[in-house]
C-alpha cells in the first residue's frame, strides 16, 4: 500500500529526513504531524524491546518505538539530538525515536527504486525504497510495517 | 449538506423519543391537548425535515401521522390507548426508517401503509386522508384535502401578509406560504410591491407582501402561527370576508406551487425547515454542540489544569511579585474553568431513564405481567460517557426484575398483593458517588434455589451452607441462571456477570439485598465521572504507578513483627492477625525494577470485590486527582492497566487495574524466585 501511494501520479513527493547513525532514513512528509525533541518515556510491562513506552503529546497518550531497535541497529545514549518524529498510521499517533532530523527533501518518483533484497530478515518489509537524492541515499521506510503491530496480538494471548 | 444530515438525525432520533415519552404519558395521565399539540407540532417538524432531506416515504407517513394527529387535536376523534400504541409502533418505523437512511437511502417500509390504515380503523374515520397523499399533492387536490382534515366551519380569510425582515432561510415566505396552503385553498393572491432604488436595495429585506383570500376550515390561530412563525416586524392581518366579497372560489395557488416545486429541492437554504425544527422543540435556551467538541474543550482544560500545577510548583522560585499575583490569579481561574467544563460534561440521568419506561410497558405486555415503572431522582447529574455505559447495566437490571422479579397478576393476587407490581428505578447522590438503585416488590430472590443451582454447577458441595450475602454473589457469576425457561428477556446465563463487570469497569460496584416475598434491591454506585479520578501515587524503583485511592484500604510501614516468609522467600505481610502474600508491585506487573529492601519502602493493602492484597512500594508520592487517559487510543490494550494518566510534571503514569492485579495475583501464586533470576 505504502508504495503505491510513493509511486502515485504527482511527479515528486517530499519526505522527512532523519538520521540513523550514518545511515539516512525518510519517511513521507504527509504522515509526519510533528517533531519533538526526547523526553523520557515510561515503560510499559510485557512489550517488545522496541516499544520504548509511552509519552504525554499534548494530552494523547501516544507509544513510542525506538527505529534503531526496531531496524536492527545498535542501541546508543539519549543525547539533545534524538529526536520523536510524530507520525499518524491508521488514523493512530506514533513517535518514533531517531537519531537526529536532518530535512524534508523532494523526491522524484523516477527516483525511487525497489530496495534490493537485503536480508533473509523480517525486517526486509520495514523498506519500501530507496531514494538517491543528490549525493546522499534516503532510505524509504514503510510506517505501516514499522509501527507495531505484534504488540497487540501478543498481549491479547 | 453532510452537516445538515447530521442536524436531521440528530433531531429525528430527539424528536421520536420525545413522541414516545409524550405518549407513554399521555397512557397514565390522560390525553391533555397540550400533549397531543405537542405531538403534532413532532409529526409535522418531523415531516418537514424529512421533506427537506427528499426522504420521500418518511415524509408521506408522518404526513399521515400528522393528519391523524390533528383531528384527535381536534378533537374531533378521542385519543385512546389503542390510538397510543399504534402510534408507538408508528415510531418505531420511523425510526426503521431514518436508520435504513443512513444505509441504503430513502426506502419504503411494508409497515407504514398498514400502520396507517391501523390507525385509520382506531379513529374509526372513514374520512382520513389517503396514506399516499403527500403535502405538495394535496396542493393540488384541495377539495379532498378539506374533507380530510377539517371539520370546522369553511371561512374564507383576507389575509394581509407582510413577510419579516431580513429574509432568511428560516421565514422564506415562499415556504411559509407552502405550509399555509396545506391548511387550506389560496383561493386569490394578489402582490403588493414597494421595490425601492437599486442603491438602498438590501438584498436581505422583503419588498413585497401579499393579499390572499384564503379558504379554510383552520382556526385563524393557526393561520397567524404560521405566518408570524418567523417573522421579525412581519405582520399578518387576518379577516374574515364578508359574504359579498368573496371572490370566486377556484383555487389560485400558482406561487404556491412554484414554491413547493422549488423550496425542498433548493440546495441554497436547505437548512430552513430544519432549523425550523429546532426553533420549535427546544423551548429551553440550550444548544446544541457536537460532544467531540465537548471532549476536545475537556482534553484542552485538563492539560491548562496539569500546566497551571506546573506553573505553581515553579512560583516559589519566582522573585516578582506581581508575577506571583497573577499566576495566583490564573490558578483560580484556571480551577473555575475547569469546573465549569467539567459540569458541561454532567447530564441529568432522566436523558437515560425516559427511555425505560417504554421497555417496561413492552416486557410487561410480553411477559403478562402487570407492571408500573417508578422512576425518581431522573434529576441526579453524572457524566455523559458513564452514563451511557450505564444504559446496559440499568436495561439489564430491569428486565430482570421483571422477568424474575414481579409475579404474574394472578400469583400476585394469591400473595396478597396488589395486581400491579412495582419496580423502582432511582438516582441520587452519596458518599461522593451515584447511586442508582433499582428494586421491585416482587417474590424476591429464591436463596434456596440459587444455592441448589451453585451446587450443581460445582460451586460448592451439597453441605455448604453459605450466607444469604454469598449465595447473593453466585447470581453475578459468569454461567449462572435459574430461569427455569429460557426467554429471550433475560435468563440467557450472560447478565449479571456482565452487570457487574460493565459496573466494575467505570469503578464502580453493584450490591443486592433480597427479602423474599417482598422483593430485591440491586444497586449500583459509580463515581460522579470517569474522566478524573482521585489516585495515590506510588513509587517503585524510577517509575510511577496510579492506583484508584477508592481501592486503597490502608498504607503502612512493616516492621519485623509483622512481616515473615515461608517456602524460602514468599513474603507475608501479618495485619491484625491475617496473613496476606506481601508482593512487589514490579513483580505484579511483571516489571524488572530495582528492588529497595522490605524495610525502606512501605505497604499498601488494595481491595477490590472483598478481596485484598498487600503491595510493597518504594514511596507513597502523594495523592492527585488525575485525568484517566486510554491507552488504546494511540495504541493497544496493556493488561494490568486501565489506562494512563499525565502527571503534574508532564511524565505519564499507568494506572493499575487493581481487580487485574488481584486476581493475578492470585492466579499463579506469583513466583518471587522465578522473577529474580531473570
Amino acid at each position: 500500500m505504502q508504495s503505491n501511494r510513493l509511486f502515485s501520479e504527482t511527479n515528486s513527493c517530499q519526505f522527512l529526513a532523519f538520521q540513523l547513525g550514518a545511515e539516512t532514513y525518510g519517511v513521507p512528509l504527509l504522515e509526519v504531524q510533528e517533531i519533538r525533541t526526547y523526553s523520557k518515556a515510561t515503560p510499559i510491562p510485557n512489550t517488545p524491546p522496541h516499544v520504548l513506552g509511552v509519552i504525554n503529546l499534548r494530552g494523547a497518550i501516544i507509544a513510542v518505538i525506538d527505529l534503531r531497535t526496531r531496524l536492527g541497529l545498535p542501541p546508543i545514549e539519549d543525547s539533545d539530538q534524538t529526536i520523536f518524529v510524530v507520525v499518524t498510521v491508521r488514523g493512530k499517533t506514533y513517535g518514533l525515536r531517531a537519531d537526529s532530523v536532518s530535512d524534508v527533501i523532494d523526491v522524484e518518483n523516477s527516483a525511487i527504486q525497489e530496495p534490493p533484497r537485503l536480508t533473509e530478515e523480517r525486517s526486509q518489509r520495514f523498506l519500501s525504497g530507496l531514494a538517491q537524492v543528490d549525493d546522499r541515499v534516503v532510505v524509504l521506510l514503510n510506517l505501516e510495517e514499522v509501527i507495531d503491530n505484534e504488540t497487540a496480538e501478543r498481549l491479547a494471548a | 449538506m453532510e452537516s445538515l444530515a447530521e442536524i436531521f438525525y440528530e433531531e429525528a432520533s430527539e424528536m421520536l423519543q420525545q413522541m414516545e415519552q409524550i405518549l407513554l404519558r399521555m397512557e397514565t395521565e390522560g390525553a391533555e391537548s397540550e400533549s397531543i399539540n405537542e405531538l403534532f407540532r413532532f409529526a409535522h417538524s418531523l415531516k418537514g425535515n424529512s421533506g427537506v432531506m427528499g426522504f420521500t416515504h418518511i415524509n408521506r407517513f408522518t404526513h399521515g401521522l400528522e393528519n391523524a394527529l390533528d383531528s384527535v387535536r381536534k378533537g374531533t376523534k378521542p385519543f385512546t390507548s389503542a390510538l397510543a400504541s399504534v402510534l408507538l409502533r408508528c415510531i418505531d418505523v420511523i425510526n426503521k426508517m431514518v436508520d435504513s437512511t443512513k444505509v441504503s437511502g430513502d426506502t419504503d417500509d411494508p409497515n407504514c401503509e398498514k400502520l396507517l390504515e391501523e390507525i385509520k380503523q382506531t379513529l374509526n374515520a372513514e374520512n382520513l386522508s389517503p396514506v399516499s397523499a403527500a403535502p405538495q399533492a394535496s396542493v393540488d387536490s384541495p377539495a379532498e384535502k378539506e374533507a380530510e382534515v377539517f371539520n370546522n366551519k369553511e371561512t374564507i380569510y383576507r389575509i394581509l401578509f407582510t413577510p419579516g425582515s431580513p429574509i432568511s432561510a428560516e421565514n422564506d415566505p415562499l415556504s411559509i406560504l407552502q405550509e399555509l396552503s396545506e391548511y387550506g385553498v389560496i383561493l386569490k393572491s394578489h402582490l403588493e410591491e414597494n421595490i425601492p432604488s437599486l442603491e438602498e436595495y438590501d438584498p436581505k429585506t422583503c419588498y413585497v407582501r401579499w393579499q390572499l383570500d384564503f379558504r379554510t376550515e383552520a382556526n385563524p390561530v393557526i393561520i397567524r402561527t404560521i405566518l408570524e412563525l418567523s417573522g421579525e416586524g412581519g405582520e399578518a392581518i387576518i379577516e374574515p370576508m364578508e359574504e359579498n366579497e368573496k371572490p370566486d372560489q377556484t383555487p389560485v395557488s400558482t406561487c404556491v406551487e412554484s414554491s413547493a416545486n422549488q423550496h425542498p429541492a433548493s440546495p441554497d437554504n436547505p437548512e430552513g425547515s430544519a432549523s425550523q425544527g429546532v426553533r420549535k422543540i427546544s423551548e429551553s435556551a440550550t444548544i446544541r454542540v457536537a460532544t467531540s467538541k465537548i471532549d476536545a474543550l475537556f482534553d484542552l482544560t485538563s492539560e491548562i489544569v496539569i500546566a497551571q500545577s506546573m506553573l505553581t510548583t515553579t512560583q516559589s522560585r519566582i522573585q516578582d511579585s506581581e508575577a506571583r499575583g497573577v499566576i495566583a490569579q490564573m490558578e483560580r481561574y484556571v480551577r473555575d474553568l475547569h469546573e465549569h467544563v467539567m459540569a458541561i460534561r454532567m447530564i441529568p440521568v432522566g436523558y437515560v431513564f425516559n427511555r425505560f419506561p417504554r421497555m417496561v410497558r413492552e416486557l410487561a405486555m410480553t411477559t403478562g405481567k402487570k407492571v408500573q415503572l417508578e422512576i425518581s431522582g431522573e434529576e441526579t447529574e453524572l457524566d455523559r460517557t458513564l452514563l451511557e455505559a450505564l444504559t446496559d447495566p440499568i436495561t439489564h437490571l430491569l428486565r430482570n426484575s421483571i422477568d424474575h422479579g414481579i409475579e404474574t397478576p394472578e400469583e400476585r393476587l394469591k400473595a396478597g398483593k396488589p395486581e400491579t407490581g412495582a419496580v423502582h428505578l432511582n438516582a441520587f447522590q452519596a458518599e461522593g458517588r451515584i447511586h442508582v438503585e433499582i428494586f421491585d416488590d416482587g417474590k424476591g430472590i429464591d436463596i434456596e434455589r440459587v444455592r441448589q443451582k451453585a451446587v450443581q454447577l460445582g460451586w460448592i458441595s451439597l453441605d455448604d451452607r453459605p450466607t444469604a450475602e454469598e449465595t447473593y454473589e453466585f447470581l453475578f457469576r459468569p454461567g449462572f441462571s435459574t430461569a427455569e425457561k429460557v426467554t429471550d428477556i433475560s435468563g440467557r446465563g450472560v447478565g449479571m456477570d456482565v452487570v457487574r463487570k460493565n459496573v466494575e469497569q467505570l469503578g464502580g460496584m453493584t450490591m443486592v439485598q433480597s427479602e423474599p416475598g417482598k422483593g430485591s434491591r440491586f444497586l449500583i454506585k459509580v463515581p460522579l465521572t470517569l474522566a478524573i479520578m482521585d489516585g495515590l501515587n506510588l513509587r517503585v524503583g524510577g517509575e510511577h504507578f496510579i492506583v484508584p485511592l477508592t481501592s486503597v484500604i490502608e498504607t503502612f510501614q512493616p516492621e519485623n513483627v509483622n512481616l515473615c516468609s515461608a517456602l524460602g522467600g514468599c513474603e507475608m505481610v501479618n495485619i491484625r492477625g491475617r496473613f496476606l502474600p506481601l508482593i512487589r508491585l514490579s513483580d505484579a506487573l511483571r516489571m524488572r525494577l530495582e528492588r529497595a529492601s522490605i524495610e525502606d519502602g512501605l505497604v499498601v493493602i488494595l481491595e477490590q470485590d472483598t478481596e485484598q492484597v498487600a503491595i510493597h512500594v518504594d514511596e507513597i508520592v502523594g495523592q492527585h486527582q488525575v485525568v484517566m487517559k486510554s491507552l488504546e487510543t494511540n495504541f493497544v490494550r496493556v493488561p494490568g492497566f486501565s489506562g494512563a494518566c499525565i502527571l503534574g510534571d508532564g511524565h505519564v503514569a499507568l494506572i493499575v487495574d487493581v481487580g487485574e492485579l488481584i486476581r493475578r495475583t492470585q492466579d499463579h501464586a506469583l513466583s518471587n524466585l522465578q522473577l529474580e533470576t531473570v
